[in-house]
């Protein structure tokens, strides 16, 4: 396959897809419904399928780390046995079934919980370290930190009874306008992305050289 | 013809694209591109100058969201890091969550290892798909053990920002990052050393090219961000005086 | 002693200790009602009994702790009102928690599935997803969680479009609540509320000021004033004595570390002129 065939051939798609959905965002043309409507299942269905390309990516890193006896390759081996064996018994048994939910309820979802709990050592972590008052704007942001997380909670109300109120006051108009802001400037630049991203102007996700 | 609710955006559409058709045009010709300095985009080559010093890696790693414009934002920036780290033979681990997007982000190291005449140095190993909740493990445990230098984060990025944040800070990464995530930029903001905000990200592809084309849609969006300014002071006047014609119009 | 070098685990575990104390001796501190949290309940109270109401539950282990909560307590209140209810997922964890729903709040309430409930499955792709089930809903869901073809499933043969749906909720640490406005509120205009983690505020409170959203649940404390209101205690409320505190300690955190820092950067200042002279 040419190396301008694998530039041009998926800018091409991208460039029809892109159109047929965005006329029919506007346009009630039944044709372009229908292919509007493929072209987004078609999605679902490329991205469902990608996951095995990010196994594929796995195994093979893994697969050298093991071969090559790198640093912690037997967690690599560890990897490779759970994703598998979780694999094939979904595929075997179904997802509903009682050793699926077993290892389901009983090892991913505790995991998965103490993840997202980690985050808040890494908070604590960086109220001691990073915010520090090293310019007026830094201070003010602190200043609204502290009247937003007291003002949130109960004990903020206990401490100051117009806590609640203020912490309202700063998340009405000051956040809202002030992220109003930025959302639109970067729904904005979204749009522009897009825009080049369909026209083939943006190929940088087409990788290769030619840069 | 035009679908009900949706007459107003369709102007704004059409009015947008010609904008950026027409700045494209005229900065074809022009060799003068008026993009204003980004410290975050120039701390990059600092970053890989350090990296290069300390003989230790720099990691670029993705945001765990859904794919969407920052994620194209995010390549442009790969690309260049690439390039850069390619250049003075140093080493970047590529941390990806996202599947449907790993051959192109091999794609683009790979590709700006061949542009700097270097194809021979690009390790596929450092292009490393990590998935969604394998993503923050993953990533402190490379961290943890490479002691990266340097720590580039783009992209779509949720809670854990300030997790890779204060990671990389705990090895002495100096770190440069960038979303449109409104709820994650204060994050960047106090634990990173450099921050592009919002559309600063979008604009980072067109900044690190200069490519004229890309330019024009810039200063199309631009234009079309004065336009929602003027639109809002209007809104607000009228919305002030009880007049409800504006939300008739665009509601259309 | 330099304190601003101190091992911060050390932080780390007072913080285990302030959080753990409160979830074992509760404090009994005050809860203000807030007004997007009113909105939803009173939006809910507003729809008559056998209303459809669609909850895109986007519910997963990463965000439990904080959506669960709120999707239980608005679940509660639906069933209390007879509303019957429709659970989608754009995320692989969801429908786990959907049948969750189905097995310890609706059928334990009388709730028949088929009729007062459905369970549907996961559908990749995001937006693209949303966007599917807006616009050919029965097209999109052939069959439901457990396999049961939708032709067999009264409920679903009731919902011909979003025009059917009386409400929308959206459970969420991510986007979701914006696919949402997009697909659903923006083109149907069907009432939208959105539980969200408790940063969602700079995402969605645009959305909830202009109108767009009808209501809004951040975080833990969202769940539990909406428990509150609905004078169901769960989770939500369970958990914010605790919250409370943990917001105190890293508030005190940030203003210690401040007054260390200022105190080193003085003492640096002068070590520094004396160097000089």
């Amino acid at each position: 396959m040419s190396k301008s065939f694998r530039k041009e051939f998926p800018m091409w798609i991208g460039l029809v897809s892109g159109v047929i959905v965005i006329v029919d965002y506007f346009f009630n043309i039944s044709i372009l419904s229908t292919l509007s409507k493929e072209i987004v299942q078609w999605r679902n269905i490329v991205a469902a399928f990608a996951l095995a390309l990010g196994v594929g990516n796995l195994t093979r890193i893994h697969s050298h780390a093991i071969s090559q006896k790198k640093e912690y390759w037997f967690f690599s081996i560890l990897l490779l046995v759970t994703m598998y064996g979780y694999l094939a018994l979904g595929l075997i048994t179904t997802s509903k079934s009682a050793p699926y939910r077993f290892f389901w309820d009983n090892m991913f979802q505790p995991l998965s919980g103490t993840w997202y709990s980690m985050t808040v050592f890494y908070m604590t972590s960086a109220c001691w370290r990073a915010f520090r008052i090293r310019t007026p704007q830094a201070a003010v942001m602190l200043g609204a930190a502290v009247l937003a997380m007291l003002g949130q909670v109960g004990i903020g109300q206990i401490m100051w009874s117009q806590l609640p109120a203020i912490k309202n006051w700063l998340q009405g108009p000051f956040t809202t306008a002030g992220m109003r802001g930025i959302t639109i400037g970067a729904s904005l630049g979204m749009i522009s992305m897009s825009f080049r991203v369909i026209l083939g102007l943006e190929r940088s996700h087409l990788g290769g050289v030619g840069e | 013809m035009i679908r009900s609710g949706r007459v107003s955006i369709f102007v704004f559409f059409v009015l947008f694209a010609y904008l950026g058709y027409m700045a494209m045009s005229r900065f074809k010709k022009s060799q003068d591109l008026p993009i204003r300095r980004l410290a975050g985009l120039d701390a990059i080559d600092e970053a890989v100058g350090r990296i290069t010093e300390m003989g230790r890696p720099a990691a670029f790693v993705f945001g765990n969201g859904t794919l969407e414009a920052q994620w194209f934002a995010a390549f442009d920036i790969l690309r260049y890091c690439s390039r850069e780290t390619a250049k003075y033979n140093a080493e970047m681990i590529v941390c990806n969550p996202l599947a449907e997007v790993q051959p192109v982000v091999e794609e683009v190291v790979r590709g700006a290892y061949i542009a700097e005449g270097k194809p021979q140095d690009y390790n596929p190993d450092n292009v490393r798909y990590l998935s969604d909740t394998g993503l923050r493990a993953a990533v402190l445990g490379i961290f943890g053990r490479e002691k990266v230098a340097a720590n580039f984060m783009f992209g779509n990025y949720y809670h854990e920002s300030v997790i890779f944040a204060e990671a990389g800070n705990a090895v002495g990464a100096i770190q440069i990052s960038g979303t449109a995530n409104t709820h994650q930029i204060p994050f960047f903001v106090a634990s990173c050393d450099y921050t592009l905000l919002g559309e600063e990200i979008f604009a980072a592809g067109t900044y690190l090219s200069r490519d004229p084309a890309q330019v024009g849609s810039l200063v199309a969006q631009e234009y079309a961000k004065y336009f929602a300014v003027v639109i809002m002071i209007i809104g607000t006047i009228m919305s002030t005086m009880g007049s409800k014609a504006l939300d008739q119009i665009l509601g259309r | 002693m330099n304190i601003l070098k101190t091992d911060i685990r050390w932080f780390h575990a007072i913080l285990v200790l302030v959080i753990l104390v409160p979830l074992f001796r509760p404090m009994g501190l005050p809860l203000t009602i807030t007004k997007p949290v009113k909105d939803a309940y009173d939006l809910v109270e507003s729809l008559p009994k056998g209303s459809i109401v669609l909850h895109a539950n986007d519910v997963a282990p990463s965000n439990e702790a904080e959506n669960w909560c709120q999707l239980l307590a608005m679940v509660k209140h639906n069933v209390a009102k007879g509303h019957r209810i429709i659970l989608v997922s754009t995320v692989a964890e969801g429908p786990m928690y959907s049948d969750r729903i189905r097995r310890e709040i609706a059928e334990p309430a009388g709730y028949v599935y088929g009729k007062d409930i459905v369970v549907l499955p996961y559908r990749a792709g995001n937006e693209t997803a949303v966007t599917a089930l807006a616009e050919d809903f029965q097209g999109t869901y052939k069959a439901d969680y457990y396999g049961t073809p939708s032709s067999q499933l009264p409920l679903m043969q009731e919902v011909k479009s979003m025009k059917d749906i009386a409400m929308v909720g959206c459970w969420t640490s991510g986007d979701l609540g914006l696919w949402y406005i997009r697909q659903v509120e923006a083109k149907y205009r069907t009432p939208t509320v959105t539980g969200i983690v408790a940063v969602g505020l700079t995402l969605y409170g645009p959305f909830q000021a202009s109108g767009q959203l009808k209501g809004l649940l951040l975080g833990q404390a969202g769940a539990a004033e909406y428990e509150t209101l609905i004078k169901s205690p769960g989770k939500g409320l369970a958990a914010m004595d605790a919250q409370s505190m943990g917001h105190l300690y890293m508030v005190l955190l940030i203003v210690v570390s401040n007054i260390f820092y200022f105190q080193a950067k003085r003492q640096s200042a002068a070590a520094a002129g004396k160097g000089a002279r």
